[in-house]
């Protein structure tokens, strides 16, 4: 049996109140939510609430869940929309730091892999940074589109968007991460 | 591009370039722009600025939660999901009631690894501290000379602009307006935001055992407290006290020294 139809076995099963099936689709997904959650959020607590979220809203709506389709991909729908959501209630960011978190990051940095995680921590800082300056749905489409590799169809049908909205949500994103990365790219620029 | 209209003279726009770069460009259209940016040389370098940043945006890292995720978050799920009643059907009055969880914030993440990581190698290489300009290539597991100096070259980006913060902040409480009290509220902040990574960058030095940078940045960290500690406005004797501290210390000189190497080296960097 593949995923696909061991997801849909599983929904099957937790549709008539077998948390035990939901357990296993909790953990066959949980860590890929998780990670789009990060990229929306930019926070790793932030990111556990919105997976935690996400799998409590894909319970009640268990019954919408059509067999036939790929329970991934249902999940993802949901899990930018609880991100969405998410962002929009949240609080902005202060920018102290507490001294706990202080000390985590500086043990983490301990290590034989210490270019990589400059390299890439720059890098994501500075992404980071860009998303953030997006709307929730403008963030959400770029992700989309960039990281899960979805169409612009798919886009406008999860976020509920015209063609010419999710396309110029895409447009500023890129715009954004090219200022933002430009420092760090040595093309010239028109 | 509307209508097929895109010719061998017609530059496509950054959004067509976009789509282009995404696959979505109708059949046609694709083909037509890939001969274009083959011809024009101002077009190909957009399109590798483009290609090239939103490559760099795949380097983006996500932080992997440990092996225990997934049963940390069914211990999370389970107790939020509805009674058997209400499974696909209205939610029941605890997942009504579950309100995303509010946090305090914190900061960003990646900017305080990227600020770690960066002291950890400056530190671990022995560059910062010294009066030799830094050496031509940082240590780096990329394979290509381009990869190394891309690497390179945001290592250098980062260090620069944390300094030149250092460096401003000094200056700015250093030339501040000295009447009745002096109000400082941008000054604190940004002490508060260099204290992080300063402290950092100490802890990291110590464990490597440089013990010359140690000692500086310990000196930068107790002027950085004092000014983030400091009321909203300072009165003439506290001022006069952190500038002395300041300038006995030669701290603006030693920042400024530091930047001054960062720049060359990115100078050098920009002319290879």
């Amino acid at each position: 049996m593949d995923q696909m139809s061991e997801d849909a076995a599983a929904v099957a099963r937790a549709r008539g109140g077998d948390q035990e099936a939901f357990r296993l689709l909790v953990e066959r997904h949980s860590r890929s939510i998780y990670r789009l959650a990060y990229r929306m959020t930019g926070r790793v607590e932030d990111a556990e609430d919105v997976v935690q979220e996400t799998f409590v809203r894909a319970y009640r709506q268990l019954s919408r869940f059509e067999a036939r389709s790929n329970f991934a991909t249902w999940l993802y729908r949901i899990g930018f929309n609880c991100a969405i959501d998410y962002l929009r209630a949240r609080p902005r960011r202060e920018s102290s730091e507490t001294d706990d978190k202080l000390e985590i990051m500086s043990g983490q940095n301990r290590g034989p892999s210490v270019d990589d995680l400059v390299y890439a921590g720059e890098i994501s800082g500075r992404v980071q940074n860009a998303l953030e300056s997006l709307s929730p749905q403008e963030r959400a489409a770029f992700l989309m589109r960039h990281y899960q590799g979805c169409s612009i169809e798919e886009i406008c049908r999860v976020l509920d968007l015209r063609t010419n909205a999710a396309k110029h949500s895409i447009f500023r994103a890129v715009r954004k991460m090219r200022i933002a990365l430009r420092p760090l790219v040595s093309q010239p620029t028109r | 591009m509307k209508d097929h209209e895109m010719t061998s003279t017609l530059h496509p726009t950054e959004d067509e370039l976009i789509l282009h770069f995404y696959g979505e460009s109708q059949r046609d259209d694709e083909a037509v722009l890939d001969a274009h940016i083959r011809s024009c040389p101002a077009c190909a370098a957009i399109w590798a600025d483009l290609c090239d940043t939103l490559k760099l945006t795949d380097s983006a890292r996500v932080p992997e939660p440990d092996e225990a995720f997934e049963q940390k978050m069914w211990a999370r799920i389970q107790p939020a999901l509805p009674t058997e009643d209400h499974v696909g059907g209205s939610p029941g009055i605890a997942a009504r009631l579950l309100p995303f969880r509010v946090r305090t914030p914190l900061r960003v993440a990646a900017g305080i690894a990227a600020v770690a990581a960066i002291v950890a190698l400056v530190v671990a290489s022995g560059r910062v501290g010294r009066t030799d300009r830094l050496p031509p290539t940082v240590a780096s597991t990329a394979s290509t000379p381009a990869d190394r100096a891309a690497r390179e070259r945001v290592l250098l980006t980062a260090l620069d602009e944390h300094f030149q913060r250092s460096e401003l902040l000094l200056v700015e409480v250093m030339n501040a307006e000295q009447s009745g009290t002096t109000e400082l509220g941008f000054e604190r902040q940004t002490a508060d935001d260099l204290l992080v990574s300063g402290r950092l960058y100490r802890a990291t030095a110590q464990q490597n055992g440089n013990v010359r940078l140690a000692q500086m940045l310990e000196e930068l960290e107790l002027v950085l407290v004092e000014i983030a500690r400091s009321p909203d406005r300072m009165d003439q004797r506290d001022l006069s006290s952190l500038r002395a501290r300041i300038e006995n210390d030669d701290l603006v000189f030693k920042v400024r020294a530091l930047t001054k190497q960062i720049e060359g080296r990115q100078k050098t960097l920009a002319t290879e």
